[in-house]
């Protein structure tokens, strides 16, 4: 939504309901503080984040690759009772 | 002894140097594609080389997968107590996968087939790439040169030491190959595929593997 000085002016009008905010880690140096020019302070209460949400999907992969491994290894003697299978030991 | 292990691990540094150089989110999804996909195929195996080479392309996919996770648990989560906290759940995850993989793999084929050990990941594959479209950020790219020849040589010389420490162990007749001609040539090789890269690196305006296998 437009420029900060834009946004800080919808604020003081008191037209904002709702600010969402991205943080992106790696933005580096320096720049406009995205309220500082505001004339008076807004209280908002946060709504939302998605870092939990973001944990689980990046620990869910990492368990899927945890889990195949030890699976596999189990299950590793039947696959190799199979017709077919008897070098399947490389497979691990 | 296998195949998943020696490519996992040769390509572990090149996974996470893509993700350096095209986005951690992308290369992580495309892990997870690739994981899910190698898991369906391994699973409809109908001999042994078939199986062989879908756990090749598997370990492949987990060694795009792995990196990426940590790399985006750093890039996703701001320094203290939030990153901690994210990689004491993250290891935890870990762990947990480690346990509930014994348990699963057994009642999995006693009850069902060992097929199943494979098609479980393409769900979980398929939702966490899903949700992972939805809830990352993406990281920006970084272009740049990417030193194909090290990372030829370094994946080889990787490769290669995961090949020869699987093939050193004891077999179950009970007999070492540590002295096994294959397995002195396949852990010594190494040496020289690291060597001639360190020496071209010097002039590499990029460090391919930055943390140096010396």
């Amino acid at each position: 939504m437009g420029s900060s000085a834009l946004t800080v002016s919808l604020i003081g009008m008191g037209l904002v309901d709702e600010a969402r905010v991205m943080v992106s880690p790696v933005v580096l140096g320096d720049g406009k503080s995205l309220f500082r020019t505001a004339a008076e302070r807004v209280s908002l209460t946060a709504r939302s984040s998605r870092l939990g949400l973001a944990l689980v999907v990046i620990a869910s992969a990492q368990l899927m690759v945890v889990l195949d491994a030890t699976i596999v290894n189990v299950a590793l003697p039947h696959v190799q009772r199979a017709p077919g299978f008897r070098g399947a030991a490389w497979s691990g | 002894v296998n195949a998943y292990a020696v490519a996992f691990g040769g390509l572990l540094l090149l996974g996470g140097r893509a993700g350096d150089r095209l986005g951690r989110r992308r290369v992580f999804v495309a892990g997870l594609l690739l994981f899910s996909a190698a898991s369906l195929l391994g699973g409809f195996a109908t001999g042994q080389w078939w199986l062989l080479a879908a756990r090749a392309v598997q370990g492949a996919g987990g060694a795009v997968i792995a990196p990426n996770a940590l790399a985006l648990i750093t890039t996703t989560f701001p320094e203290g107590q939030p990153r901690n906290r994210a990689m004491g759940v993250y290891s935890a995850m870990a762990g947990g996968g480690g346990a509930v993989g014994l348990l699963l793999g057994g009642l999995l084929t006693t009850y069902v087939s060992w097929r199943w050990v494979l098609f479980v990941n393409v769900p979980i594959g398929l939702m966490v790439a899903a949700a992972a479209h939805r809830v990352l950020a993406e990281s920006p790219r970084r272009p740049g040169p990417i030193d194909v020849a090290g990372a030829v040589t370094g994946t080889a010389g990787v490769a290669l030491l995961v090949y020869g420490l699987s093939k050193a162990a004891t077999g179950p007749d009970g007999v070492s190959h540590w002295g096994d001609a294959l397995v002195l040539a396949s852990l010594a090789a190494p040496a020289g595929t690291v060597r001639p890269r360190r020496v071209r690196q010097r002039h590499a305006p990029r460090d391919e593997f930055a943390m140096g296998l010396e």
